[in-house]
């Protein structure tokens, strides 16, 4: 055979013979999603409502457990607001660590207070790129669910957070619930880039909330993962029989 | 005598054109090795989305281009502004060169990157798309095979790395990362000028590098940001050893795109898409 044929029908077999997978070191850290849900446990929510919100929240945490891509990037900061305001989950915790609290109604709306623990959070639990360094978090989700009657002085906290809503840095979304809900409230703590909407009171819209909550998420754990995708606004419809609030 | 070629992402003339899930090519100039890939994204995959990368690679003398794009996922058409791109920055990247001397060769990229932008206005009004359907990142590079000079342009996210004969991976260029979280720039916004960046080695710059590797965030994010904290220095070091590894670039393009394709790394679900230019180590001069 000459030398060229040799050549040939080397680089032939070399072809047909693939050498092993390729052995890379690649990051071990990932993007979270920080997920704040601020709930309201004042005394209006007292009874049938505050149980239909502990099994709402037991319902997200296996729908979110259940998503592959959900469950590793999403963490949650629990902020509870009745009497006082309670940083539940002491900050953010990865997901499979999260268990439901059960939850007790009673006293005033503290919305306010909820607010500076949540601000508090945000300067000192939000991570920010560093190259060389660890991967930053995705732009925060920030559910409040309350009957829109805070009892604390709340304005100041809630234009500090609006700030970092129109910096872009966190997507803002306001629930109410219970037959007396002030939506001018709800929308004012929304502020203009934040959404509102009404859900009544009784179990199944407490559990169709929640429901839209893990849907939201799950699906923004999707989008976020594209270039741009966390500049795309939140799409998730509303839950049916909800009420939005323009 | 070097014969001209061009691999990649074909360009695309309208919006009916199949943009396929993955993509790998190589080739040979002077002493220079080039192989490449890009895979479709996890996200992609479990969406049944198109990839939304692209990549193209140009010689002609010697003068060798190329580029990567990253299409805006959320936008309609932008798989198609990536693959538009980087064909027609590649293209205006070996115009640029050959034309009259320039007393500064960084006036190359930005005039060809503006020149790939009206290029893409271009194509838009003829496709009826907006401009903002093709949103894009774009990364591109022009290198003399035969004096080392090296001239790298980016808007956006991505990255243009550079490993030393001694094993040092660094950075070739530094782009600005938005204020907003999780935003990136892109060709086609208004102000996309304010934030390109580019940079020139010279020959002499250039000779202690041994790979230049050029990729789109899919990629770069895995390798910039650790644990480990060397991450960097380890990813590059281990990408150019299993390059060499087989002395036969197109055995290793498919290496590399079966790589891309299926690596495991927490939270990347992004196309991923990487260009390696590499010379015999051996080889020192030029």
């Amino acid at each position: 055979m000459s030398e060229r044929s040799k050549e040939k029908e080397s680089k032939r077999s070399q072809a047909s013979q693939m050498p092993a997978d390729m052995q890379i070191t690649v990051s071990g850290g990932a993007r979270r999603l920080p997920v704040y849900l601020l709930l309201d446990t004042s005394g209006s929510m007292a009874g049938a409502p505050i149980e239909s919100v502990r099994l709402g929240l037991e319902q997200f945490a296996r729908e979110v457990k259940s998503d592959p891509t959900a469950r590793d990037a999403v963490h949650v900061g629990l902020i509870t607001f009745g009497g006082e305001a309670n940083f539940v989950t002491h900050g953010l915790v990865a997901f499979d660590s999260f268990q439901p609290p059960s939850l007790s109604a009673g006293g005033e709306t503290p919305l306010g207070q909820a607010f500076y623990l949540l601000i508090e959070s945000l300067d000192k639990d939000i991570k920010t790129s560093v190259k060389g360094g660890t991967k930053g978090d995705w732009k925060p989700l920030v559910f409040i669910l309350t009957d829109g009657k805070p009892t604390d002085q709340w304005r100041e906290p809630r234009d500090e957070i609006l700030k970092r809503q129109k910096n872009k840095v966190l997507n803002i979304i306001t629930v109410g619930c219970g037959p007396f809900v002030n939506q001018q409230n709800l929308v004012d703590i929304a502020g203009n880039d934040g959404i509102s909407f009404n859900v009544g009171n009784d179990e199944r819209s407490f559990s169709q909330y929640f429901k839209w909550v893990s849907q939201t998420v799950i699906s923004r754990t999707r989008t976020i993962s594209q270039t741009g995708g966390d500049n795309k606004p939140i799409e998730t419809p509303p839950p049916p029989g909800s009420q939005f609030i323009p | 005598m070097n014969r001209p070629f061009a691999r990649g992402d074909p360009l695309p003339t309208t919006l009916a054109y199949s943009h396929t899930d993955k993509r790998r090519c190589s080739a040979t100039l002077g002493r220079y090795h080039i192989v490449s890939a890009s895979a479709r994204g996890k996200l992609h995959v479990s969406n049944n989305t198109p990839r939304d990368d692209a990549i193209a690679i140009r010689a002609e003398g010697e003068w060798l281009a190329v580029a990567v794009a990253d299409g805006v996922g959320s936008r309609q058409h932008s798989r198609y502004g990536a693959a538009f791109t980087v064909n027609q920055l590649c293209s205006r990247l070996i115009e640029a060169v050959g034309t009259t001397e320039k007393e500064s060769k960084h006036d190359i990229t930005l005039d060809a990157f503006l020149k790939t932008r009206l290029d893409l206005q271009q194509f838009a009004l003829k496709s009826g798309a907006s401009l903002n359907d093709l949103a894009c990142t774009l990364l591109g590079m022009v290198l003399n095979i035969d004096t080392g000079v090296l001239v790298i342009g980016q808007i956006g996210d991505g990255l243009v790395l550079g490993l030393t004969e001694t094993q040092e991976a660094l950075p070739l260029i530094e782009f600005p990362i938005p204020d907003e979280l999780g935003a990136t720039y892109v060709l086609t916004q208004d102000t996309w000028a304010r934030y390109f960046r580019s940079v020139r080695l010279s020959g002499d710059d250039a000779r202690r590098f041994v790979t230049f590797y050029m990729m789109t965030d899919g990629v770069a994010d895995d390798c910039l940001y650790g644990p480990p904290a060397d991450i960097l220095q380890r990813w590059a070091n281990d990408m150019d050893r299993e390059i060499r590894l087989v002395p036969n670039n197109a055995v290793t393009a498919r290496r590399l795109e079966r790589y891309l394709a299926t690596y495991e790394a927490k939270g990347s679900f992004d196309d991923r898409t990487l260009v390696v230019i590499f010379k015999d180590k051996a080889d020192r001069g030029f």
